[in-house]
C-alpha cells in the first residue's frame, strides 16, 4: 500500500472531505497561504480557494465561536488551533457552549464541529507551545477527544469526525507529523469507542496514547527478545472510551502500565488506573504504572526537556518493574 | 518520566502485620480457601504473586494425596451409610477388629446431634488449627488490650475476714429467701459494700478523658459473669442506693441474661467499677485487667482456713483474699490502699455496713 506521513493522512482526509461535502470548510491561523505551522494544511487553499481555508487572525476565542455559530447553522467546519496551549484563550467558545448547546438545547442543536489541534513537546518550543493537557477536554461531558497515533488511524478518524454530528477534539501530536504509514487512497472511517489492540502479548498490557504507542511499540519489541510478550493497546479516542477491550486484555495479562504524554496526576493515566481499578482489581498480579509527564512546566533548555518528555527509556524502565512481577 | 514508585512489599520483619499479596493472588487464595500467612512471596520485598498461590496449591494437593493413602479401615456398609448419612468416617471410632468402622458406629455416630459430632470433630483437630474469633472474642481481645497498654495497672491485696458475713447470710438466708423469693449470694454484699465504699472514694469511679477526670454520676457495679465465649460485665445501677434484696433480684436476672446472651448494651455500658470473683475456683487470689474506661476492678479469690493464735488457743478462721486493680494515672496508691482498707472493714463488720440507717 501507498505510504503517507500523518501530516498528508491528516490533509488528504481534509482534501478528501472538501471534495465531497461542500459544507465543510477549514479555519485557523496560517492554515491557507502557508499551509499550517506543520504543513497539514498544505496546498488545500490553491485547491479549495479563500472562501473554503480561511486564515484567521490571531484571536482563537473568537473564531471558534463564528466556527460553533456556522456548525449550528448547517456548515461542518473544521478548525484549527495551532497548538493545544493556545486552545486556554477560546476555552468558554469549548467547554461553555461547543461542549453545552446540543444538550442545553434540548438536542435541537447540535454543533458538528472538529477543532483540530496538538500536543507533545520535543520542539525546543518551550512552556507555552508545548504542552499536553488534552486530559482537559476528557473531562468535559459533550466532547469527543479523539488522539490517533497512526497516519492509517488519523485519515479514519478524521473522515469519522467530520461525520459526526458532535463537536470534536482531534488531538494531534506534534512528533508523529513526519511518521509514514499505510494509508488507503479511498475514503474510510474508524469508528469511535473502538480501541486498536497495535500489539499482542500475554504477559503486560501498555495502554498507550498517541506517541506513545509508537514508543511503547519499539520497548515491546526489545523485550520480546526476552519472551516478555506486551500488549499495547491504543484506545484512539479517549472520550468515549473502548473500556471493554482495556478491561479485556489486563483481564488477559494481569499487568497494566499506561502511558500517556501529558501530566500523570489528574491526567488520562489516571482515569484509565482508575477504571481498572475500580471493574478489575481482583485481575491485576502487579500494582498498575504509569507512564507520563512529570508535574513541572515543559523546560526550554533541551537536555531538560529530553528529561521531561516520557520516552521509550521512561516505558522501558517501567517495563523493567513490571517483570519483578511476573 | 519518573513517575514510578512501587508500593512496597513487606519486609520479614514487616510480615506479621499482615501479609501482602498483589489483588489477583488474593483473590485466588480467597477463592480456594487458602491462608495467605502460609504462602511465601517470590514478588519484590516478598510480596505474593499469583504464581506463589499456584505452586501453594500444588504442594497442598500432595498433602491431601498423601493423606488420602491413609486410609480408614471401614466396612462396606458402614461406608455407604456413612456417606448417605453425611458422616465422616474420620470422626467415627471404630469398635471392629483392628477399630475398624462398622456399620453400628455409624449409627451410633449419625443418632446422636449433629452439634455433638461437630464438637467431638473439633476436639479432635483443635491443635494446629486456626479458629476464627468470635464477635465477643474480638470485643474482649480489643478492650483487654486496650485496658493493658494505656492504663498503668497498680495492684494491692489484702486478706478479708468472711467469718461474720458468712454467718450474716446464714443468718438471714432463708428470711431473706421468703421476702425477695431469691437467695442471697455473697456477690451481692460484695456489690453493695463496694459502692458504699465508693462513695468515700470517688476517685474509684472515674475515667480519664484526655486530660481531665470524669468522676461518673452514679455508683453502677458490675460482675464479671463467664460465659463460654468470653467475658461479659452486666452492671447494677446505683448499687450504693439500692437494698440487698433489689441488688440480689437484679444480680440474679442480669446473669441469668447475660448466659442466655439476651442482655442490653446499656445495661454492659452503665458499668463504673467491676468486681470479678473467682472465689468458687481454688484460687487464692489473682490480678485482674481494668474494664476500661473504668478505673477499678475488685478481684475475689476463694475462702479458706487460716490458722491464728486467740488467747493462747490456736484457732482457725475464713479468710478470702481481694485484690483491687487501680488505674495509676487517677489512682494513686495510698488511695487504692485506703478503699481497700474500707471496704475490708465493712465486710468484717457486716452487721453495722449493711444495716439500712
Amino acid at each position: 500500500m501507498r505510504e503517507l506521513t500523518y501530516a498528508q493522512a491528516i490533509n488528504e482526509a481534509l482534501m478528501q472531505n472538501l471534495e465531497k461535502d461542500e459544507r465543510v470548510f477549514l479555519m485557523g491561523e496560517d492554515i491557507g497561504k502557508y499551509g499550517g505551522i506543520f504543513q497539514v494544511t498544505a496546498g488545500l487553499l490553491d485547491k479549495f480557494g479563500p472562501e473554503r481555508v480561511i486564515d484567521t487572525p490571531i484571536s482563537e476565542s473568537g473564531f471558534v465561536g463564528v466556527a460553533i455559530g456556522a456548525a449550528m447553522t448547517g456548515m461542518r467546519p473544521v478548525v484549527e488551533i495551532m497548538f493545544i496551549d493556545f486552545t486556554t484563550c477560546a476555552m468558554d467558545m469549548i467547554v461553555n457552549q461547543m461542549a453545552k448547546i446540543h444538550y442545553m438545547f434540548g438536542g435541537r442543536g447540535k454543533v458538528p464541529l472538529v477543532l483540530r489541534t496538538n500536543i507533545g513537546a520535543g520542539r525546543g518550543a518551550a512552556a507555552q507551545h508545548s504542552q499536553s493537557f488534552h486530559a482537559f477536554f476528557v473531562h468535559i461531558p459533550g466532547l469527543i477527544v479523539v488522539t490517533p497515533s497512526t497516519p492509517y488511524d488519523a485519515k479514519g478518524l478524521m473522515n469519522t469526525a467530520i461525520l459526526d454530528e458532535n463537536p470534536v477534539l482531534f488531538i494531534e501530536h506534534k512528533k508523529l507529523y513526519a511518521n509514514k504509514g499505510d494509508v488507503p487512497e479511498d475514503h474510510y472511517t474508524i469508528p469511535f469507542g473502538k480501541a486498536d489492540i497495535k500489539r499482542e502479548g500475554r504477559d503486560i498490557t501498555i495502554v498507550a496514547t498517541l506517541a506513545m504507542v509508537g514508543r511503547s511499540l519499539s520497548v515491546a519489541e526489545e523485550f520480546a527478545k526476552d519472551g516478555i510478550e506486551i500488549e499495547i493497546v491504543d484506545p484512539t479516542t479517549l472520550r468515549p472510551m473502548d473500556k471493554k477491550s482495556i478491561l479485556e486484555s489486563v483481564k488477559k495479562t494481569g499487568r497494566l502500565i499506561v502511558a500517556d504524554e501529558g501530566p500523570v496526576t489528574c491526567g488520562v493515566t489516571s482515569e484509565i488506573s482508575a477504571m481498572i481499578a475500580e471493574e478489575a482489581i481482583g485481575y491485576l498480579h502487579a500494582p498498575i504504572l504509569r507512564v507520563g509527564s512529570p508535574d513541572t512546566p515543559v523546560p526550554f533548555s533541551p537536555p531538560l526537556e529530553k528529561i521531561y518528555i516520557p520516552d521509550e527509556e521512561d516505558v522501558r524502565e517501567a517495563v523493567h518493574k513490571m517483570k519483578e512481577y511476573l | 518520566m519518573k513517575n514510578l514508585e512501587m508500593p512496597r512489599g513487606p519486609n520479614s520483619s514487616e510480615r506479621s502485620e499482615g501479609t501482602k499479596a498483589v489483588p489477583a493472588a488474593s483473590r485466588m487464595a480467597r477463592e480456594r480457601g487458602i491462608d495467605l500467612s502460609l504462602v511465601k512471596g517470590s514478588g519484590p520485598n516478598g510480596i505474593i504473586l499469583v504464581k506463589d498461590i499456584e505452586n501453594f496449591k500444588i504442594s497442598q494437593r500432595a498433602i491431601e494425596t498423601v493423606k488420602k493413602k491413609e486410609k480408614i479401615q471401614a466396612s462396606s456398609l458402614a461406608r455407604k451409610l456413612a456417606e448417605k448419612k453425611g458422616v465422616s468416617l474420620e470422626s467415627i471410632d471404630g469398635t471392629g477388629t483392628r477399630s475398624r468402622i462398622m456399620m453400628g458406629d455409624v449409627i451410633r455416630v449419625a443418632e446422636k446431634p449433629a452439634i455433638l459430632v461437630r464438637e467431638k470433630e473439633e476436639e479432635k483437630n483443635i491443635f494446629g488449627q486456626t479458629i476464627p474469633m468470635s464477635q465477643m472474642r474480638k470485643v474482649v481481645a480489643k478492650r483487654m488490650s486496650q485496658s493493658a497498654f494505656t492504663a498503668p495497672h497498680i495492684y494491692f491485696f489484702t486478706d478479708v475476714e468472711m467469718d461474720q458475713l458468712n454467718r450474716l447470710r446464714d443468718e438471714m438466708l432463708s428470711d431473706f429467701e421468703k421476702q425477695f423469693n431469691i437467695r442471697i449470694s455473697i456477690n451481692d454484699f460484695f456489690i453493695k459494700a463496694v459502692a458504699l465504699t465508693i462513695r468515700e472514694f470517688p476517685m474509684l469511679n472515674a475515667m480519664v478523658m484526655g486530660e481531665e477526670i470524669y468522676i461518673m454520676p452514679e455508683i453502677n457495679v458490675g460482675l464479671a459473669v463467664a460465659m463460654e465465649e468470653g467475658l461479659i460485665v452486666p452492671a447494677i445501677p446505683q448499687a450504693d442506693r439500692l437494698g440487698l434484696g433489689s441488688i440480689a433480684q437484679m444480680r440474679a436476672d442480669l446473669i441469668n441474661r447475660a448466659r442466655a446472651g439476651k442482655l442490653k448494651l446499656e445495661e454492659i455500658e452503665r458499668g463504673t467499677f467491676t468486681v470479678s470473683s473467682l472465689a468458687q475456683f481454688d484460687i487464692v487470689f489473682f490480678t485482674a485487667i481494668l474494664n476500661p474506661p473504668q478505673s477499678g476492678i475488685l478481684s475475689v479469690g476463694k475462702t479458706y482456713d487460716q490458722l491464728y493464735l486467740k488467747e493462747g488457743q490456736v484457732v482457725t478462721k475464713k479468710i478470702a483474699r481481694f485484690g483491687l486493680s487501680v488505674d495509676h494515672r487517677i489512682v494513686d496508691g495510698a488511695v487504692a490502699a485506703a478503699f481497700l482498707q474500707s471496704l475490708k472493714r465493712r465486710l468484717e463488720n457486716p452487721t453495722f455496713a449493711f444495716m439500712h440507717l
